[in-house]
């Protein structure tokens, strides 16, 4: 925490190297709830991506009395919102079938991972988007409820209805695979 | 897959991370938006006043008129883009936060690579190099690794399979962060002073990229030296940086000698190059705790029975003295005598060890230019000569480091935060009395304050020290009165003027200098060599 103030700090200052401590340290961590949130590699990075450069871009007026752990997270969030609602009307709107996603391990190596990962991304993807994103901030982004239910601003028994509905329905799309991947 | 019970553990141990394609892609964005968001600073109590006052129709409507008029004006009166030239590059590269340079060098048959990270913020670099060994020793090739992660510099040496560590004092790392971005000028171009010199002769395309070619040549009698540079007009990217040679008497026309395929600018360096963690199975010469002093503004002076000339530490007075520190070192012959140090008085003249720092002299017309012309023609030659005296000497873990002023004939300033001068190294083969003074290497030294010249100065003998004390001669004002008392003493500087006469004559006319040295520069911009 210490160091993530040092860190704004020098951002704000305009030093390239707090720049890049920031990104090191979150790069991966934000990868992977952009993946939790769409399960789809090209997307999470374009979010990644975006999220970085408009923060890059914020220099000397980036104001944040909180965690920037938290900041990045909810800016992941927002724009992993905006996307899976555009997919959602592309969906809806026209018909258009899924497209297929290409593989997190693409032979390029863009994006690495192991299978599990990608199996519980996929997994994740099943569930309404609300509680994705609780399951995905609480697990993944390491928010409270109470934290969560504050950015996103509902009531605190809301965010923890979301969650348990999600955890069991994870559950049973999980074990589903499971006893289907046993079987074959 | 493990059975999903613990569900709240599969999800949290969930992990993507970025290859390396997609960390360069992200990270090389967010730095140019970082960059390019430094423009004004924020004015705080404007966001208030501006939403107040935007809160008037009339205001908007205005404001936007404003804009419009402002826009057509400057579409009006607006140049065109900026197109880059060969001579916006040493601009471009002095703001870099890093810097990569890769390229191949071929000599006998062989291709050498050479790979250069500068991480210019932070003061690290690495360096890769391959090399043959000298013509007739039948050397494999070999590379060697040097990491500058301050404090340390680690040497890998993968031909033996060894490790060497040698560490910078801190005024050392101070200039390493300030000379940096000139060394990797001087390693991608070697004659970045003289840019505008080239001639722009045409068009190159490569991967789809339209480039201009820039071309300087050099020629005397025997050899030819043809530099080439492709910038991209619209970007200012380097694609190529090449070097021809034409040894005219074996009539084989111009043969590639060196070509850089990358000189990349803020792109993020390898994960771990400035590692100073030795590879696993090599062996370590010593290590990071008894590492030598080095220094960054001068590498060393080579004697032929073995002796190494090292100066860790050279720090300029306000006066343009220079205070500096170094030691005869060797690893394989007996180290000098210590009592070539007794007798020393303050003030007097320099120990005589097999080599020595006796002295440094800046010439004018000079233009460090690697391979290419050393001095400039038809120049001022204005030369100040720097005498060297003695101040003190200490001692630390077997090895003696003198401690000498260098005196300007004349008060020398200007304003730069660095000074550089080429060496004077005195030295001597056992059982000869002839001391023949050379001149040699050039020495870059970090302009100081008092302040900042106690604290190096303490922090220095802290190490090259047994007791750790600052000598009481070594007082900022002491050694300016030494420099003046040096400066005023009549013919003073008459001896030492006379003993290098001979051999900066011999340097600067080229007696003894090398043809690719000293090449006469050539038109290029003749019109049957333009390429559109």
């Amino acid at each position: 925490m210490v160091e993530d103030e040092l860190l704004k700090l020098r951002f704000k200052t305009g030093r390239v190297d707090a720049l890049q401590r920031i990104y090191e340290k979150y790069r991966d961590y934000l990868l992977t709830l952009a993946m939790a949130l769409l399960n789809d590699a090209a997307l999470a990075e374009d979010v990644v991506h975006d999220v970085f450069v408009t923060f890059a871009q914020t220099g000397a007026r980036f104001r944040l009395h909180g965690s920037l752990k938290g900041y990045l997270s909810t800016c992941v969030l927002n724009r992993a919102r905006d996307h899976y609602r555009a997919r959602k009307r592309r969906q809806t709107g026209c018909h258009e079938s899924i497209r297929p996603r290409p593989s997190p391990d693409s032979p390029d190596g863009r994006m690495l991972s192991d299978e599990q990962s990608q199996q519980v991304a996929a997994a994740l993807e099943q569930l309404a988007d609300d509680q994705r994103e609780v399951i995905a901030l609480h697990l993944n982004a390491q928010m409270t409820f109470r934290q969560i239910a504050r950015t996103r601003n509902l009531p605190l028994t809301t965010v923890r209805g979301r969650y348990r509905h999600g955890i069991n329905k994870l559950r049973s799309i999980l074990n589903g695979r499971l006893r289907h991947e046993t079987r074959r | 897959m493990k059975p999903a019970d613990d569900i709240e553990k599969i999800v949290n141990n969930m992990s993507f991370r970025a290859g390396s394609k997609m960390d360069r892609a992200i990270w090389a964005d967010a730095l140019k938006a970082q960059r390019q968001s430094q423009g004004p600073q924020y004015a705080p109590g404007r966001d208030r006043v501006g939403r107040t006052v935007m809160a008037y129709p009339v205001v908007k409507l205005a404001l936007a008129a404003a804009i419009m008029c402002a826009a057509i004006v400057l579409w009006r009166t607006m140049p065109a883009s900026k197109t880059y030239a060969l001579s916006d590059i040493p601009e471009l590269i002095g703001q870099a936060w890093t810097i990569h340079i890769r390229s191949r060098q071929f000599i006998a048959g062989e291709e050498l690579l050479s790979e250069y990270w500068y991480d210019a913020e932070k003061g690290k670099k690495y360096v890769y190099t391959e090399d043959i060994g000298p013509p007739g020793q039948r050397i494999a090739k070999h590379a060697i690794e040097t990491v500058w992660n301050e404090p340390f510099v680690m040497r890998v040496n993968h031909r033996k399979r060894s490790v060497r560590f040698q560490r910078l004092l801190p005024s050392e790392q101070e200039l390493h962060r300030l000379v940096i971005r000139d060394f990797a000028l001087h390693v991608a171009f070697e004659d970045h002073q003289a840019l505008n010199q080239y001639a722009k002769i045409g068009k190159e395309r490569i991967s789809g990229q339209s480039y201009d070619v820039w071309r300087r040549e050099f020629r005397d009698t025997d050899t030819g030296l043809r530099l080439e540079v492709l910038v991209s007009p619209r970007t200012g990217d380097i694609a190529r940086i090449r070097r021809w040679i034409n040894h005219y008497q074996f009539e084989q026309g111009w043969m590639l000698h060196t070509e850089t395929d990358a000189v990349e600018i803020d792109v993020l360096p390898p994960w771990g190059i400035f590692s100073t963690l030795p590879p696993a199975g090599y062996t370590q010469e010593n290590s990071k705790t008894t590492a030598d002093p080095t220094g960054v503004g001068y590498s060393t002076y080579q004697h032929p029975e073995g002796y190494e000339l090292r100066v860790p530490l050279s720090l300029v007075l306000e006066d343009g003295s220079v205070l500096a520190c170094w030691s005869t070192t060797s690893d394989s012959v007996e180290p000098p005598a210590n009592d070539a140090y007794e007798n020393l008085m303050f003030g007097e003249a320099l120990p005589e060890t097999p080599c020595a720092l006796c002295g440094l002299i800046s010439i004018g017309a000079m233009k460090p230019c690697g391979l290419l012309s050393a001095y400039e023609k038809d120049t001022p030659m204005t030369i100040i000569h720097y005498r060297g005296r003695h101040v003190a000497h200490t001692y630390s873990t077997g090895k003696v480091y003198e401690w000498g002023l260098y005196v300007p004939q004349r008060e020398v300033s200007n304003g730069k935060p660095i000074r550089t001068a080429i060496t004077v190294v005195r030295s001597r083969l056992q059982g000869s009395e002839a001391w023949r003074p050379m001149l040699g290497k050039q020495l870059t030294s970090l302009v100081v304050t008092p302040q900042s010249f106690t604290e190096y100065v303490a922090g220095a003998v802290a190490e090259l020290s047994e007791d750790g004390v600052v000598p009481a001669v070594m007082a900022y004002e002491n050694l300016l009165e030494l420099a003046k008392h040096v400066r005023d003493t009549p013919g003073g500087y008459d001896n030492f003027k006379d003993e290098l006469k001979e051999e900066i004559e011999r340097s600067v006319n080229g007696v003894e200098v090398t043809a690719e040295v000293y090449l006469e520069p050539v038109d290029t911009a003749t019109s049957h060599e333009t390429r559109q």
